[in-house]
């Protein structure tokens, strides 16, 4: 619901893998592949894109592929670099993204756009910026 | 002067540029220099409510009547500033509050009084958790972690984990081919021990020590009896890994250590 926890992304631990887009991770799914490439974006339902990636299962087998998609129910585990620090990383992601809806508002801070909107909001505002 | 007195003569003389007459262009009064409506002064009728006055007295209300907004008031126009600015700076004052408690911090503090407390717990006081994984088939091992992030799902990131695991392997064994075929009985007794390396029965034996060690005749024995399967084993793994993020539906239960 619109107001109440403001983000969908922020009531789960998705904004944490929001916040490293653009970082190299390594992912593993279920199936004990493992992708390691730059993750290019991350959605609400942890569904990722993965751009440069090496594909490496369980034999040892190694392909590179330059664009793969996942689905989110598919990742066990993503590993994350060691130097980043995930709350500050998410505190970051926030401000932006507050910036950005309010600079899309105009400044003036009016009654919000309908939730279906106001997700899609950060994104083109993101770009404008 | 000169125009005037010139338009005033063409208008009496052609009926086009009468502004009162019937036959009135007025194309062609606008492109005739210097013709004036009889008064100049006349302000045009820019909408309805202007139309109204001149619309002849026999026609109904309903029909003539365009609903006319009052002009607001310069209260309820300072009214309205204000609580502008109040849901503005209401808004900014939200998003700051909103900052001041971390993200991470209220998605565990709203788990707090729910069956996840325990988990809370060891998410506000850093401590280490045992975590126990499972893929499709069972249980596939443990994580050992500093817990540094939960939510409802389960999902979690660790830092300074220790992880045993077990993963599903095709391994290839040289094993007696099914249901042999003619002449090979008598060789049976020959049978080949050692787990090749190879991943198929032409390598196995294009390998140098297994020609020079077999010769020809064991050679075609091989062929005929054997062949490169592939078993499953559960391989036990282990690694460490300084932070990870753990989806939450491989997890099966969290065990808190001191």
């Amino acid at each position: 619901m619109g107001k109440r926890g403001e983000r969908q992304s922020e009531r789960t631990l998705v904004c944490v893998i929001q916040a490293l887009m653009g970082l190299e991770l390594l992912v593993e799914l279920r199936n004990d592949l493992s992708i390691r490439g730059f993750l290019d974006d991350c959605d609400n339902a942890m569904n990722v894109i993965i751009k440069d990636a090496m594909i490496e299962d369980v034999e040892g087998c190694q392909k590179h592929m330059p664009l793969i998609f996942v689905r989110g129910s598919n990742i066990r585990f993503v590993h994350i670099p060691d130097n980043v620090n995930i709350m500050q990383a998410v505190e970051e992601r926030r401000l932006v993204l507050d910036r950005a809806a309010l600079a899309y508002m105009g400044g003036k801070g009016l009654a919000p756009m309908p939730k279906v909107l106001e997700t899609q909001i950060p994104d083109t505002a993101d770009a404008a910026i | 002067m000169a125009d005037a007195a010139a338009a005033a003569a063409a208008a009496s003389s052609s009926p086009s540029l009468d502004f009162l007459s019937p036959e009135f262009d007025a194309l062609e009064a606008l492109r005739c220099e210097g013709l004036q409506p009889p008064n100049p002064r006349v302000r045009p009728l820019d909408n309805l409510n202007k139309c109204l006055s001149i619309l002849p007295q026999e026609l109904s209300e309903s029909f003539v009547s365009v609903p006319v907004r009052e002009p607001r008031s310069q209260e309820s126009i300072a009214a309205q500033q204000r609580a502008k600015a109040r849901t503005s700076l209401q808004m900014e004052k939200a998003a700051e509050r909103a900052r001041q408690t971390k993200v991470l911090d209220a998605m565990a503090e709203k788990l707090k009084d729910g069956p996840l407390g325990l988990l809370v717990e060891c998410y506000e006081k850093r401590g280490r958790v045992l975590l126990w994984t499972r893929h499709a088939h069972g249980i596939r091992g443990t994580l050992v972690g500093f817990l540094l992030a939960v939510d409802k799902h389960f999902n979690m990131v660790l830092q300074d984990v220790d992880e045993q695991y077990t993963v599903r392997r095709q391994v290839p064994r040289l094993v007696r081919k099914q249901g042999g075929h003619i002449g090979s009985s008598q060789q049976e007794d020959k049978e080949i021990q050692c787990p090749p390396e190879a991943n198929c029965i032409d390598e196995y034996l294009g390998n140098q020590t297994v020609q020079e060690e077999c010769g020809e005749s064991v050679e075609c024995l091989i062929r005929d009896m054997m062949e490169l399967k592939l078993f499953p084993k559960l391989e036990r793994r282990r690694r460490h890994l300084n932070q990870v993020f753990v989806r939450g539906d491989s997890v099966v239960m969290v065990q808190k250590l001191i």
